[in-house]
């Protein structure tokens, strides 16, 4: 069950990290709720970041920065992002439950998260994401989903180089649309440097370093994408959940890696 | 604490906690059409709209919606009406427990897609509203005849 003592909308950036460094018991409520609400927690101090004005995808020069506010419905919909990376975004969040919920997700949340079961997530890492903190303090996903977390900390946007010359693809292997995929795959590529990451293997997105550097060095052909789709199965660990089985994921794995390779080319 | 939210047009104010959701304060004011369904993000029943969004009420902060716009199935006047005839019209009620939620994404998906809006794009726009009593077909000859007229 979710208690929370107190709850504070701040309207500044300034104002949020203040609130939250006055409470050791503080938390930031960036999200939807949807998955805080599930957990038993106690929070003192609920620092909403709503009217911070984070909802925003803004084009810049050679990126896009996606405010941590942004939802994921926007993320699907925005007419920009329909023109980038292939349309990839599009693919990432239409199956995530419905529309009600994806009006509220953020993707700062899931990213912020660490959410293991997340499409964007893996989406993100693929397209070599880097992650904007309160104070301009900057990380590449890759890095931050490595690293712990510092204790009050917030994320501000998140960058995506290149969005009109990357070509990017997102599938995954669902029971059924709207439930939490059984496992999930990304890739990207821009001037000829490929990207693949797989995730909900059950852990946390990984990106397939050796597969990425057999690509890099031979190239996208139909026979290469089977290789690196092989390698890439071979070279991430999987695990048993209840969703599937960790033999059930390994098995699958080469055959989506290879379809969404596929979808590069 | 204290919120002020406008609720089918008029200004409501509610003394909740700050841990309520949307769904408990609008049943609390008597918008008794907010269905409590799964409690955890996944059904749809719960569906209101928020500044003409559909979102899930279970999972909504209440004090997030101070100062917002609120739409529940009672406020939805005539055109939450044609929907709900054209789904009577095609057998679909059976319990009606997950109708309010339904006839509201109905009404968040006319205005976003338009009367134009295929099959697929309604059953993908409709997949987070469940329903245990019918098959969906029902519903989706219910809706294509609504977008028709």
């Amino acid at each position: 069950m979710l208690t929370i003592r107190e709850y504070a909308r701040p309207q500044t950036m300034d104002e949020a990290m203040t609130l939250l460094k006055s409470n050791k018991k503080s938390q930031v409520l960036g999200g939807g709720m949807l998955m805080l609400k599930l957990g038993d927690k106690t929070i003192d101090l609920a620092v909403d970041l709503v009217d911070l004005g984070l909802d925003y995808i803004k084009p810049i020069e050679n990126a896009v920065e996606i405010g941590a506010m942004a939802t994921f419905r926007s993320i699907e919909t925005d007419p920009y992002l329909k023109n980038c990376f292939s349309g990839m975004w599009s693919d990432a969040m239409k199956y995530i439950v419905g529309v009600q919920f994806r009006n509220l997700a953020t993707l700062g949340a899931t990213a912020y998260s660490k959410y293991a079961f997340s499409d964007p997530n893996t989406a993100l890492l693929a397209l070599d994401a880097e992650l904007v903190m309160y104070g301009d303090r900057r990380m590449a996903f890759n890095e931050f989903l490595a690293k712990r977390k510092r204790r009050f900390d917030i994320l501000e946007k998140i960058v995506i180089k290149n969005p009109e010359t990357t070509k990017a693809a997102f599938d995954s292997i669902r029971r059924s649309k709207g439930d939490f995929a059984v496992i999930n795959a990304a890739a990207s590529v821009c001037d000829g440097q490929y990207r693949i990451s797989v995730g909900i293997r059950p852990r946390v997105a990984k990106l397939a370093t050796g597969a990425m550097a057999y690509l890099n060095e031979n190239g996208l052909t139909p026979e290469t994408a089977k290789t690196a789709a092989k390698m890439a199965a071979d070279e991430l660990d999987f695990a048993t959940n209840l969703r599937a089985s960790g033999e059930y994921r390994k098995a699958v794995a080469p055959a989506l890696i290879e379809r969404v390779l596929l979808k590069l080319l | 604490m204290n919120i002020t939210l406008t609720v089918n047009g008029k200004k409501r104010t509610a003394e909740i906690s700050p841990d309520d959701f949307l769904l408990e304060t609008l049943r609390s004011l008597g918008f008794k059409s907010v269905k409590r369904g799964c409690d955890t993000g996944s059904c749809g029943l719960c569906t209101v709209l928020v500044e003409g969004k559909p979102v899930l009420s279970c999972s909504y902060l209440s004090a997030r919606a101070d100062g917002h716009e609120v739409t529940t199935i009672e406020g939805a006047g005539e055109e939450a009406k044609k929907v709900a005839s054209a789904l009577v019209g095609e057998g679909v009620e059976q319990c009606g427990f997950c109708s309010p939620g339904l006839v509201l994404s109905i009404l968040g998906m006319k205005k976003e897609l338009g009367k134009g809006a295929t099959d697929d794009q309604i059953k993908n726009y409709l997949n987070g509203n469940l329903c245990r009593c019918t098959g969906y077909e029902g519903q989706l000859r219910g809706i294509r005849q609504y977008l028709e007229v």
